[in-house]
């Protein structure tokens, strides 16, 4: 039973040894940047046609207030 | 055996699910935050060759700045609908009160185009030429009004205040209380001081628009687009940009 235990022990500690390595992913892998991150032109094009739409949508609301305020 | 190798398994995958969630590219959290927006605009392109051809134009060009783990990056980029159709603004440069920039429909460059900053009454006109698919345009494009939003208003604070720490209204934790009191005369004040180096940004030209229609010697405001170009013009009169606006100059003084 001992013999087991310190079996189990062993394979944990080894578990978890690897697990950290993994963890550190600049040690195995080049690390994830921003710099590398696919798409974000097209994030940013999203992003500006978002404005677009929210200025224009704010200018119609406002035209429209004002021609009611005429009313 | 079996439960030496069971346990094993498990330990690894706990211990490795981050890591195989960016392997398989759930990249980890990207903050965004538009840097300036160069021009947001609404106007209409006009055939140089037949004034029954024209297309109803809108464009946002800006500098979107992506953060992520300490690292950043920032793109200058942009979208212009021609009639309803989504061309992708790409190398854009604001210079001398000029905003120019290459026009790209998927991968494929299909044009380009060049405008310059004019001041009609209120409004800030942008003047130019537009070329696309071999076609050429006169193009004429209002900048619509895009105030500054209290979160934005926080980090503009809060990033001029980093830089001048002499300023006496950069107290502790101003960019806070400016989120929420925009109104506040330290909060004006530091607003504009922000804006002053960043006349670029149409939100700054919003800021300063009042103060520098009443106070058009200001040092400030010489660094607007509309002041740039103008001087530009006078040292280049036969850029074509530089004769469109000189036409509608010309139309606004006989006004």
């Amino acid at each position: 039973m001992d013999t087991k235990i310190a079996i189990l022990a062993v394979v944990l500690v080894i578990a978890v040894g690897i697990g950290f390595y993994l963890r550190n992913p600049q040690q195995i892998t080049p690390k994830t940047t921003v710099q590398q991150t696919a798409g974000l032109e097209e994030r940013a094009d999203q992003i500006l046609e978002d404005e677009l739409t929210s200025v224009l949508e704010t200018q119609d609301i406002e035209n429209l207030e004002n021609a009611l305020l005429v009313e | 055996m079996r439960k030496i190798l069971a346990t094993f398994i498990v330990a690894m995958l706990v211990l490795s699910t981050p890591i195989l969630a960016e392997e398989l590219g759930e990249v980890k959290s990207v903050d965004t935050e538009v840097k300036a927006i160069l021009h947001l605009g609404k106007g209409l392109a006009i055939s140089t060759s037949d004034p029954t051809d024209f297309s109803i134009i809108k464009a946002g060009v800006g500098k979107v700045e992506f953060r992520s783990g300490g690292e950043n990056k920032e793109l200058k980029t942009g979208v212009m609908f021609v009639d309803g159709e989504k061309y992708r603004i790409r190398n854009a440069t604001l210079e001398e009160g000029t905003l120019s920039a290459k026009l790209y429909l998927n991968a494929t460059e299909v044009g380009s185009f060049s405008v310059l900053s004019t001041q009609k009454g209120e409004h800030e006109i942008w003047v130019g030429t537009l070329q696309l698919n071999g076609k050429n345009y006169n193009l004429y494009i209002l900048e619509l009004p895009r105030e500054m939003k209290s979160k934005e208003l926080r980090d503009k604070v809060a990033e001029y205040c980093r830089e001048h720490v002499e300023d006496e209204n950069c107290k502790e934790k101003i960019h806070e209380y400016c989120e929420n009191n925009p109104k506040d005369s330290r909060c004006v004040a530091l607003t504009k001081a922000f804006c002053r180096d960043n006349t670029d940004d149409t939100r700054c030209r919003q800021e300063l628009k009042a103060y520098c229609q009443n106070n058009p010697d200001a040092a400030e405001c010489s660094k607007m687009p509309m002041v740039k170009a103008k001087m530009f013009c006078e040292q280049n009169p036969d850029v074509p940009r530089c004769k469109i606006a000189k036409r509608v100059m010309e139309k606004r003084g006989r006004q």
